[in-house]
C-alpha cells in the first residue's frame, strides 16, 4: 500500500486513533513503503507530522543527548512530530549518546512520531558501523531523504554470527 | 596475600587435587556398594561435586591478587551516586545520603525511591540531593525491581561514572576518591569494594560477616580477571554499561522485530476468523493489515533498516483506520499493540535500553559476566569503604540468601558461563564456582541421608577396610581445611561460612529449582527486598524446621546405631567412622539454632558519618506537609 501524506500544519492523530480527515485534502506527497509499494491502494491521510529540526552537538554523549530530550519534551507534550536531527558537526560518539539517541526515537515513536538523524558525520558513519547499528536507524545524506524517510535495502551487511565459542575472547 | 603466602597457597591446592583426584577414583574404581546403588551412588556423585568445588575453590585461590595502591583520582571526573531504595525507612535512607553527599570528591547524589514516596522527596530537597522516580511511561510497563531502578536514572543522568549504593550503605567520605583512580584504565569498567556491616551480633550467629568473599575469594577472581560486581558498594563506568545494553539491543533487534511479525501474523489471523462469523466487514480491512505484515515481512529479509520497517507498518496501519473510521474503532487497540510490540524503538518498554542486565533477579553478576565477555576489566578493591546494615534474624537472612542464590541458578540456566562467547576459561571457571556452589543442597541431602540408613537398617554405601578408607579421605579432607585456612589469611568467619554452606540445604535446593522453574518453565522470580528495619527481629525456630527435624533424625540414628554396635547387629569400625559423620554433620547443621535465635547486636556502634543535627533537621522537614521545590527532582 502506498501512503499519500499531504504536507500540511496539523499533526497526524497520536497512535492510531482516529480523526476527522480533512475537508480539503492537501497536495499529496508520496511516501515509498519499500519494494512492495507498487501494489497497494492509495489512500488520502490528514496532514503530516510537525517538523521540529534540531542540532546535534559535536560530541554525542550522555550529556547532548539530555540536552536535545531537555529540547523536545515541550514539543513532544503536544502531539506526534517529526524530529529531524543535523548530526553533520559531530566527531565524536559514545555509547551514552547512541543509547541516548534511541531513547529519543523512542519518545518520540510513542506519540506517533519519529525522530530521524541526517548528515554527513565520519564518528556517527563509524559508530554505526562498529555497533551494528546500521541494520537498526539510517542515518539520512540530506534533510529532505530524512523527512522522506525513504525505506531502501541498506547497504551495510548483515552482521555475521559468529557461533559461540568456548574458549573465545575478544 | 603476600608472594611467599601465595607459594604456600599453591602448594597445598596442588595437594588437594592429587589426594582428591586420587580419593574420587579409588572410590569409583573399587568401593561403590552396588547392591545398595540408591544410596552409593549418590554418595559416589556428592563427593565427586565435593570434590569439583574443592578444585574450583584452589583455581581461585591460585591467582589471588593484591593490588598494589590505587593511583589517585584525577579531577575532573563527574559521578552520579545512585542510592537505590524500594521501601527502606525514611531515615535508614537519609543517613546513607547525607554520608553520601559528604563524599569528598565533587559528585551529585540521587535518591532513586521506587516506593515513591513524597516524604522521602521533602528529605531529598532539605538535604539537597536529587530525587528521581520513575514516570509514567513505567505505567502498565515491567519494572524489572532494583535493575529497572537503577537503569531509569542512567537515562536521566550523564555523570562518567556511576557508584551504586544500597538504602543502608553509608560511604566514608573518601569513597570516590580511593577508587576512581582504577578507571585510568580505559578497559576498566567496574570497581568492587567489600561489603562491611556495623550490627553484627557476637558470635556471627547468621553468618554475615562475608570476609572469606570479601577477601580471598574476590581477591582470587580479581586475579582472574573476574571479580564480581555485588550490587552495591561499587563504581560504575557509564560508557562500559551503555556498551553493554547497546550490543545487547542490537544482537536481539531483528530477532525480536521478526518474531513480533509472527506473532502479529497470529493475531491478525485469529481476529479475522472471530470477524468473520461477527463482523464479516472487517475482513478485508484484516486483510489489509496482514499485507501490511507480508510488507513488513519481505522487507525485513531485503535487510531493509528497521526503523523504516516498522514506520512503514504504523502509517500502512494507520491508513487503515483512515478508510472505515466507525468500523475499525475496536480494532486500534490491537493494532496498536502489535504496532507498540513490533517497534524497534521498544515502545513497548518504559526505556528503550536497559545497560543493566534485567533477566534475573541477580542483575549485578550477570551484567559483570557480560561486561567481561565484551572484553571490559573489573577490579576488586580490597579496602573497607562502605558500612552496611546485615539481616538481624533468621527469616530476613534466608530471604536474603534465597534471593540471591536463586538468581545464581537463574543466571547458570539461562546464561551458563561456559557458553558465554567471549569469556576466558578463567572467568568461566570463576563464575561457575559461585554458581555452582548452591548445588551443595543436594550434596548435603545425602551426606545427611547416607550415615542415617547405615545405623538404621545397616546399609553401608561403600565398600572399603577401614584403613584403606581413613589412608586415602584424611589427606584429601585435611588438605582441603589447611588450604581453607592458609587462603583465608586471617579472614574470619571460615567455620561459620562452611556451616551456612552446609545447614541452608533447603535454601540452596529451593532456590535451584525456582531457578530452573524461572528458566525453563517461565515461573517469575520475586525480588525480594532485603528488610533494613533494624530493631524489628524475632526468633525464628520455624524458619529451621526443616534442619532442627533432620538433627533430631541423627540424633535417633546415633543411638540406635550405638545399640545395634553394642548388641553385635552392626560392624563396629564402620559404625564408629559413621557416628564421627554424624558428628560433623550435627556440629554442622547446629548453626541454625544459633541463628533461630538471632535478635540483632546488643550494642551495634554506628559509624557516624553524617551530621546528627542536619539528619534531624532533614527528617523534620520530611514530616513537613508544606512541598518545599526540591534542587533537582527527575520524573
Amino acid at each position: 500500500m502506498s501512503v499519500h501524506t499531504p504536507r500540511a500544519a496539523s499533526p497526524l492523530p497520536t497512535r492510531l486513533a482516529h480523526s476527522a480527515a480533512p475537508a480539503h485534502p492537501a497536495r499529496a506527497h508520496s511516501v515509498p513503503a519499500g519494494p512492495a509499494a507498487d501494489e497497494a491502494p492509495t489512500v488520502v491521510l490528514p496532514a503530516g507530522p510537525r517538523i521540529i529540526d534540531l542540532v546535534a552537538a559535536p560530541t554525542l554523549d550522555a550529556s547532548s543527548a539530555l540536552h536535545l530530550r531537555e529540547a523536545l519534551v515541550d514539543h513532544l507534550s503536544d502531539g506526534p512530530c517529526l524530529v529531524l536531527v543535523d548530526v553533520g558537526h559531530v566527531r565524536h560518539v559514545l555509547p551514552s549518546g547512541l543509547v541516548g539517541t534511541l531513547e529519543l526515537l523512542r519518545l518520540t515513536r510513542r506519540t506517533g512520531g519519529d525522530f530521524r538523524l541526517y548528515g554527513t558525520s565520519e564518528a556517527v558513519r563509524q559508530a554505526s558501523v562498529s555497533t551494528d547499528l546500521g541494520m537498526i536507524a539510517r542515518c539520512y545524506a540530506t534533510r529532505e531523504q530524512a523527512e522522506l524517510g525513504r525505506a531502501e535495502r541498506m547497504i551495510q551487511p548483515a552482521p555475521r554470527r559468529r557461533l559461540a565459542t568456548l574458549f573465545g575472547r575478544r | 596475600m603476600s608472594a611467599r603466602r601465595l607459594f604456600l597457597v599453591r602448594v597445598i591446592a596442588l595437594a588437594v587435587v592429587a589426594f582428591g583426584l586420587t580419593y574420587i577414583a579409588w572410590r569409583w574404581s573399587n568401593t561403590i556398594a552396588w547392591a545398595a546403588w540408591w544410596i552409593a551412588v549418590p554418595l559416589a556423585l556428592a563427593e565427586t561435586y565435593s570434590l569439583s568445588e574443592s578444585i574450583l575453590y584452589s583455581l581461585t585461590m591460585w591467582n589471588s591478587k593484591r593490588r598494589p595502591a590505587p593511583p589517585p583520582a584525577r579531577p575532573g571526573r563527574t559521578v552520579d551516586v545512585f542510592i537505590t531504595t524500594y521501601n527502606e525507612p525514611l531515615e535508614l535512607v537519609m543517613k546513607t545520603a547525607l554520608a553520601a553527599r559528604e563524599m569528598t570528591y565533587p559528585h551529585k547524589t540521587w535518591i532513586l525511591d521506587d516506593g515513591n514516596r513524597q516524604e522521602f522527596r521533602r528529605a531529598a530537597a532539605a538535604a539537597g540531593v536529587g530525587y528521581i522516580v520513575r514516570g509514567q511511561e513505567w505505567e502498565g510497563r515491567p519494572r524489572f525491581a532494583k535493575a529497572g531502578n537503577v537503569n531509569n536514572a542512567l537515562s536521566r543522568t550523564d555523570g562518567d561514572f556511576i557508584a551504586i549504593l544500597d538504602a543502608d550503605q553509608m560511604p566514608e567520605p573518601q569513597f570516590l576518591d580511593r577508587v576512581l583512580g582504577y578507571f585510568d584504565d580505559a578497559d576498566v569498567a567496574l570497581v568492587q569494594t567489600p561489603q562491611k556491616f556495623w550490627n553484627v551480633a557476637k558470635g556471627d550467629p547468621l553468618g554475615s560477616e562475608a570476609e572469606l568473599f570479601y577477601g580471598p575469594i574476590q581477591q582470587g577472581k580479581d586475579g582472574w580477571d573476574a571479580a564480581f560486581f555485588c550490587g552495591s558498594n561499587a563504581v560504575l563506568r557509564r560508557e562500559a554499561l551503555m556498551s553493554l545494553g547497546l550490543s545487547r539491543y542490537t544482537r536481539a533487534a531483528i530477532g525480536r522485530t521478526r518474531q513480533a511479525l509472527r506473532h502479529a501474523r497470529g493475531r491478525l489471523e485469529n481476529l479475522m476468523s472471530e470477524s468473520g462469523m461477527r463482523e464479516p466487514a472487517r475482513v478485508p480491512l484484516l486483510e489489509d493489515a496482514l499485507a501490511a505484515i507480508d510488507r513488513a515481512e519481505a522487507q525485513l529479509r531485503q535487510q531493509v533498516v528497521l526503523t523504516e520497517v516498522t514506520y512503514a507498518l504504523r502509517e500502512d496501519f494507520r491508513a487503515i483506520t483512515y478508510r472505515d473510521p466507525a468500523l475499525v474503532q475496536d480494532l486500534i487497540p490491537e493494532l496498536d499493540e502489535i504496532l507498540e510490540e513490533v517497534d524497534v524503538a521498544r515502545t513497548d518498554q518504559a526505556i528503550a535500553i536497559h545497560p543493566l542486565d534485567t533477566t534475573t533477579i541477580t542483575e549485578d553478576m550477570a551484567t559483570a559476566m557480560h561486561l567481561h565477555a565484551m572484553g571490559w576489566t573489573t577490579v576488586y578493591h580490597h579496602e573497607v569503604l562502605v558500612h552496611g546494615l546485615a539481616p538481624e534474624d533468621v527469616q530476613t537472612m534466608l530471604s536474603q540468601r534465597q534471593r540471591w542464590a536463586a538468581g545464581s541458578m537463574q543466571v547458570f540456566f539461562k546464561d551458563n558461563p561456559m557458553f558465554v562467547s567471549g569469556l576466558g576459561l578463567g572467568q568461566r571457571l570463576m563464575y561457575l564456582g559461585t554458581m555452582t556452589s548452591y548445588l551443595n543442597g543436594f550434596a548435603a541431602i545425602v551426606y545427611i541421608a547416607a550415615p542415617i540408613i547405615f545405623l538404621l537398617l545397616g546399609v553401608f554405601p561403600l565398600r572399603a577396610q577401614p584403613t584403606t578408607f581413613f589412608l586415602l579421605f584424611i589427606p584429601f579432607f585435611f588438605s582441603c581445611q589447611l588450604l581453607f585456612q592458609v587462603s583465608a589469611n586471617g579472614s574470619g568467619g571460615l567455620w561459620r561460612g562452611q556451616q551456612m554452606s552446609f545447614a541452608l540445604f533447603p535454601t540452596w535446593i529451593l532456590a535451584t529449582l525456582s531457578g530452573a522453574a524461572a528458566t525453563f518453565l517461565g515461573k517469575h522470580l520475586k525480588f525480594s527486598v532485603t528488610s533494613k528495619d533494624g530493631g524489628a527481629a524475632t526468633t525464628g525456630y520455624r524458619y529451621v524446621r526443616i534442619q532442627l527435624f533432620v538433627m533430631g533424625l541423627l540424633v535417633v540414628a546415633a543411638a540406635i546405631g550405638i545399640v545395634r554396635a553394642a548388641t553385635g547387629l552392626a560392624p563396629l569400625w564402620p559404625t564408629l567412622i559413621t557416628l564421627a559423620w554424624v558428628a560433623v554433620d550435627l556440629a554442622l547443621l547446629g548453626v541454625v539454632i544459633g541463628a533461630a535465635r538471632a535478635a540483632g547486636s546488643s550494642s551495634p556502634e554506628e559509624p557516624q558519618l553524617y551530621a546528627p543535627g542536619e539528619l534531624a533537621y532533614v527528617l523534620d522537614r520530611a514530616e513537613s506537609s508544606t512541598d518545599q521545590p526540591a534542587r533537582v527532582t527527575l520524573a
